[in-house]
């Protein structure tokens, strides 16, 4: 009877380990919620989005705290993203979004710069300040005729 | 008076018209074509053949002879395997109360036949009745466990339980005695066939003795009316033979278990039965041991060999005068 | 000449008979499923032979495989000046493709082959015969437990090899190569979806199960009753597991990518 209670033990832990792995996988990799995230929902515009796609970071300082949920373009269109923050992010009211590349050829991501309003974005509300990424045939070009350093809103 | 009228009886060969019947009864492989009822006559005036010949087709007229009831009845059944037919219409039946023998060479499907009056194998068509009732819808009807328990060559327990576990499994499954009770009938099964005090073991730890007493106990737990034996003394010593040979008389003299047994093991099958039946190409010769050890067909009595001999001298059949 | 297209013929038949079999012989075992008394602790113990005895060799397997993908994967990608995507390529590959795959295969060799030999002798020795004999159904009583519990540990193994896969590529990414910790998280986190990654994975590990779970123990089940049959049926098994669950993975990535 030993032998069977420890065996059932292993057979426990062995599902327990392969369930977690599976929830890790779906959860934190796939990136799929489970909650209706919760989160602080904030929208962002820009003129260009370049490589940014669902499931890209969100940044303050590198510090990961959220991730972009969706992409449409909205009326005038204009891409419109849909970033989904981490719960409790209190982010002020004159705070930007930027849209950067790790690297040169990295992944992109969007990076918010906190402002220095007393007031804070509630969920709903979009970003008044945003920044567009970086085309490098854009880059290139403008390089190349001599216009300067130019790019962004 | 009765007794006589039997006799008479067997000594009447019975030869049907068709060619199964004949080749089955001959020793010597005649063409049916030759055998006009000319050449039968004399054959059976010689009287020589103090059997019967089962086959094809006589299915009303074969029981006649037993005044036993049939337990189990076998009717037309025919079984191929590919292009190789083992069995072409055969008839026959065992008697209730009585140990019936299997008996032919390697191949003649002995176990086979065994195998259909277990249910494990269908036959091509025919009809296989156990206490009435088609083998096929025993399990279905919950009964096969009362009619039939079999005890397989090589034991045939499950390898990865005990020996306790095996010989409660069927009582687990099929009734609703609590574990107390469940362990009082599997120790009494064992003592029965006298084995204690290996409930844990794994059946691979067991002698092939103890290996195929073990089996009987599970075969007998659930009280079935009739055991089938599927060659329960090949690979024994001598002293493991006859305490399977006293178990299985025991069972059947006093708790009148049916019994039906393949054996080549011919000096035991002989003492052993009431009746033998000797499957031979795809028919089936049936007597009872005195019978076939006096018969003078040349074929039978080579089967038999020696132990045939040994047998007549020790029992003399009360009939001998009847050939002359 | 006709002599060969005849064979063929009679080949291609019996191929389909067999099928049609196994379908059916696949229904019984569904049915099975269903039907009191469970046969849970014998589930468990298939559990515990087929999944837990495997984890180990699914470890190792996962880690070696991790090591060279990522050196694989970051010299490519280097040369590209695209070494940061490491974590994406070996995410990506591991999860749709490599896991659950490379875990079928391994468990069919490990535990597929070790179920078919143990039908195929129980067979042998007459135990399924002496289970109907008791009026206890074998498909029931030695199949289900076995064939489910193949299912139920695939998609769990595969788990453990994504993850660990992933695990070793980041130790050689990160750790030999110096790449930069948080880009190897970033990129796979970011790279992987649910529905069209991880669900395809699960998905596909669930199917190879199955599959496996039915062509073990049929070719057990079905094998010729003696030593010679046993071996040729364990062959067997490997052999059409195999090239069963290759074919199901392209079918399964066909239809996900539709």
């Amino acid at each position: 009877m030993q032998s069977t209670a420890n065996r059932d033990l292993l057979v426990g832990l062995f599902v327990l380990m392969g369930l977690g792995l599976i929830g890790y996988l779906s959860l934190q990799v796939g990136g799929l919620s489970i909650r209706d995230s919760g989160g602080l929902i904030l929208y962002a515009t820009f003129d260009d989005i370049g490589g940014l796609s669902p499931r890209s970071a969100v940044r303050i300082g590198g510090v990961r705290v959220g991730r972009v949920k969706a992409i449409d373009l909205d009326a005038d269109l204009r891409a419109r993203v849909l970033l989904d923050l981490d719960r409790g992010l209190e982010l002020p009211v004159d705070s930007a979004a930027a849209i950067r590349t790790s690297g040169l050829l990295g992944d992109q991501f969007i990076a918010l710069e906190p402002g220095a309003e007393e007031e804070l974005l509630v969920s709903g509300e979009e970003f008044a300040f945003t920044e567009s990424a970086v085309n490098l045939d854009k880059l290139i070009g403008s390089v190349v005729h001599g216009d300067g350093l130019g790019g962004g809103d | 008076m009765l007794l006589a009228r039997r006799w008479t009886f067997i000594l009447a060969l019975k030869i049907s018209p068709r060619k199964a019947y004949i080749e089955a009864a001959l020793p010597s492989r005649v063409s049916a074509g030759l055998l006009s009822s000319a050449v039968r006559r004399p054959l059976s005036a010689l009287g020589a053949v103090a059997y019967r010949v089962v086959q094809k087709g006589e299915a009303g007229r074969v029981t006649e002879a037993d005044s036993e009831p049939a337990h189990v009845e076998v009717r037309g059944v025919s079984l191929a395997f590919g292009r190789r037919r083992v069995f072409d219409e055969l008839n026959c039946s065992f008697a209730r109360g009585r140990i019936s023998v299997l008996m032919g060479g390697s191949g003649t499907g002995k176990s086979t036949l065994l195998r259909m009056v277990g249910g494990l194998q269908t036959p091509d068509s025919g009809s296989i009745r156990v206490a009435g009732q088609e083998v096929e819808g025993l399990a279905e009807a919950g009964q096969k466990g009362a009619r039939l328990g079999m005890l397989f060559q090589n034991g045939a327990l499950l390898d990865s339980m005990s020996v306790f576990d095996n010989v409660a499994l069927p009582l687990r499954e099929h009734t609703k005695l609590v574990p107390g009770e469940i362990a009082d009938r599997v120790h009494d099964r064992l003592a029965a066939v006298g084995l204690a005090d290996i409930d844990d073991l794994l059946p691979g730890e067991l002698s092939g003795g103890m290996l195929r007493r073990a089996a009987l106990a599970r075969a007998i737990v659930m009280e079935p009316e009739i055991l089938l034996c599927d060659e329960p003394f090949s690979g024994l010593d001598p002293p493991n033979v006859s305490r399977i040979e006293a178990l299985l008389t025991h069972l059947n003299r006093d708790h009148g278990l049916t019994l039906v047994v393949t054996s080549h093991h011919m000096a035991t099958s002989l003492r052993l039965a009431h009746r033998i039946f000797l499957l031979r190409g795809n028919a089936c010769v049936e007597g009872a041991p005195a019978e076939l050890a006096s018969s003078r067909d040349s074929a039978i009595r080579e089967f038999l060999g020696k132990d045939g001999d040994e047998y007549l001298a020790h029992h003399q059949p009360e009939f001998e005068a009847a050939d002359s | 000449m006709t002599g060969g297209i005849r064979r063929l013929g009679a080949a291609t038949l019996a191929e389909i008979a067999e099928i049609g079999e196994v379908v059916r012989f696949g229904g019984r075992i569904l049915r099975a499923t269903t039907r009191p008394p469970s046969r849970w602790r014998f589930f468990l113990a298939a559990v515990y032979d087929a999944g837990v005895l495997s984890a180990a060799l699914i470890a190792a397997s996962a880690i070696t495989v991790g090591f060279v993908l990522g050196l694989q994967l970051y010299n490519t990608l280097s040369r590209f000046g695209a070494g940061d995507s490491l974590g994406t390529a070996v995410g990506l590959s591991l999860i749709r493709e490599l896991g659950p795959v490379l875990t079928a295969l391994l468990v069919t060799g490990r535990a597929g082959s070790a179920i078919t030999a143990e039908i195929g002798a129980m067979r042998t020795s007459q135990q399924l015969d002496g289970l109907r004999m008791m009026a206890i159904d074998p498909i029931h009583f030695i199949i289900m437990p076995r064939a489910t519990a193949l299912a139920f540990v695939m998609p769990l193994l595969s788990a453990i090899f994504v993850v660990l896969g992933i695990f070793g590529a980041y130790l050689i990414g990160v750790e030999l190569l110096g790449l930069d910790a948080g880009s190897y998280i970033a990129g796979l986190e970011t790279a992987v979806e649910f529905r069209s990654d991880v669900l395809q994975s699960l998905v596909k590990s669930l199917v190879f199960g199955l599959l496996l779970g039915l062509i073990a123990t049929w070719r057990g089940y079905s094998c010729e009753p003696h030593s010679a049959g046993v071996s040729r049926a364990t062959t067997s098994t490997v052999v059409t597991a195999s090239i069963c669950i290759l074919l199901a993975d392209y079918l399964l990535t066909a239809l996900w990518s539709i």
